[in-house]
């Protein structure tokens, strides 16, 4: 016996569609056009397809030697970030850390997973009825990672984001740059900078759809249910 | 510069009152607290627990308690062992559910009122009441039992009445309050993790030798003091109305408690270190 395939459907159900959540981010309310906002709705999509190819290899889509690529190049990307003019600032504010930490924390899945099946395409935390995208080997049928110490603190980093995540005021830090846009009494400063000026030519339902996407509630959402996933890929594969 | 600071009180105004309180010490505690439930909520996930040795486990601790507390631990244990996943599926996310409660400010007095009721029911139907009643039980060996400690910590950490603890105090300890509230204002995280870390440390370090174990005693006191000052405003003795000085005098007793007192020789010539 091991974790129960409709469990792991769920959580890789969720990432699917915070990877959907991430891709409208990019196209509907236009991320590339504010600052500092399309690099992490980009990495955020990244991330939903790469978690639900872990959880279910049916929905791998890429080679795991390319994910770790392309995570790789995600952590450098942060990390630059934190290291460039504004990166105390941002270290202090917590806005480039916990994407920094996430991208780091993927990577180490990809790299550090046991099992034949490591170097192949699709997850490898899959075995016999086991975790049904993981294919590898140990007890249980449930692969294991390399430095499993490693997994753990990644693990209690993810719930620490995930514990401040729903704690805080989710439009306090949002992902896209505010400042220069006016403010909308009665609005999140996200929604509001997002959304711009409403004009009358603009369709009610495309504006709705901006605000949705953008609101602090999918905003919180989408970092509680991404960290919250990768935590528990973390510990039931140490 | 005026019209943003006006356009800033409005967007205060309009902000939910339970999204303006800061994060005091008692906050950062709640929120500690939260990392732990979640934290069970996904161990309870692992491949293990969908065994029956899972069950199994459970039946073991109704092993010499009285047949009225064993006979339901039994049960329960048969429960699992018969329907491996959906009771445990169940487990894991009420704790889940708990952690996610807790952490989120609308819900923390519903998940904290969940988490005693739960943590009762586990104490009693999956640690056999820590082994208290069938003389098992030992500081050692994690008695009373985990579980229990999770209700009290609940009903420590129920939310205060205010949203700070200054009133009716003498001026400088509501001072001391607001400079706790202000510094770590922006700062929950960091302070979760260092207050998390201190901890594992006290707890880690009575299973230490004697040297270590007075270093993380003596940095229990100073948690408990810490705690005492910033968090429970000195049990809000000196604003009158207090029954009791709080809890974290009780807390540094208890690692008092736990001081090695001194290391003798036994009938064998091991040494042996006793507690005070």
């Amino acid at each position: 016996m091991s974790i129960p395939a409709w469990i792991l459907a769920i959580f890789a159900a969720v990432m699917l569609l915070a990877a959907e959540v991430s891709a409208g981010q990019l196209v509907v309310a236009r991320a590339w056009t504010r600052d500092g906002g399309a690099d992490i709705a980009v990495y955020q999509l990244l991330m939903g397809i790469a978690m639900a190819g872990i959880l279910l290899p049916g929905l791998s889509i890429l080679p795991n030697a390319v994910w770790e690529v392309v995570f790789a190049v995600m952590t450098a990307w942060f990390v630059w970030r934190l290291c460039r003019g504004r990166g105390a600032a941002a270290v202090a504010h917590g806005q480039c850390a916990p994407h920094l930490v996430r991208s780091a924390a993927i990577l180490y899945v990809f790299a550090a997973l046991a099992g034949p099946s490591a170097a192949g395409s699709g997850m490898s935390m899959s075995g016999p009825g086991g975790m049904s995208g993981m294919a590898g080997g140990s007890s249980g049928g449930v692969p294991t990672l390399h430095a499993p110490t490693l997994a753990l603190i990644f693990a209690l980093l993810m719930v620490a984001f995930t514990v401040h995540d729903l704690d805080r005021r989710a439009d306090v830090d949002g992902y896209f740059h505010v400042a220069g846009h006016r403010f909308m009494p009665g609005e999140s400063t996200l929604a509001a900078a997002t959304a711009g000026p409403v004009t009358p030519r603009q369709p009610a339902h495309a504006y709705t759809v901006k605000r949705l996407l953008v609101s602090p509630a999918v905003v919180k959402g989408f970092r509680v249910a991404t960290g919250l996933t990768m935590a528990f890929i973390l510990i039931t594969m140490i | 510069m005026v019209r943003a600071r006006a356009e800033s009180r409005i967007n205060q105004a309009r902000v939910p009152r339970w999204e303006r309180l800061g994060t005091d010490a008692r906050r950062v505690l709640q929120l500690a607290l939260a990392a732990i439930w979640l934290l069970d909520g996904l161990l309870q996930y692992q491949w293990f627990m969908y065994t029956e040795a899972f069950g199994q486990m459970i039946g073991g601790t109704a092993a010499e308690n009285p047949g009225v507390i064993a006979r339901p631990i039994r049960w329960n244990a048969a429960l699992v062992e018969h329907h491996l996943v959906l009771p445990n599926t169940v487990f894991a996310s009420i704790q889940l559910l708990l952690g996610l409660g807790i952490a989120y400010r609308p819900t923390v007095r519903v998940a904290l009122a969940a988490s005693i009721a739960w943590s009762l029911g586990v104490w009693w139907f999956g640690e056999g009441l820590g082994g208290v009643l069938s003389g098992s039980a030992s500081p050692v060996s994690g008695g009373p039992g985990v579980a229990i400690l999770y209700g009290l910590l609940a009903v420590l950490l129920w939310p205060a009445a205010r949203p700070g603890m200054t009133g009716g105090e003498p001026g400088w300890i509501s001072w001391l309050e607001r400079y706790a509230a202000t510094v770590l204002a922006h700062q929950g995280l960091a302070a979760s993790i260092v207050l998390a870390a201190a901890l594992i440390v006290i707890a880690v370090g009575v299973f230490l030798p004697p040297p270590l174990a007075r270093s993380a005693l003596i940095l229990a006191l100073v948690v408990a003091a810490f705690i005492w000052a910033f968090g429970e405003a000195f049990g809000q003795i000196l604003a009158g109305g207090a029954t009791d000085p709080n809890s974290a005098p009780l807390l540094a007793l208890l690692a008092l408690a736990y001081w090695p007192r001194a290391t003798t020789g036994d009938n064998d010539g091991r040494a042996q270190v006793k507690f005070a």
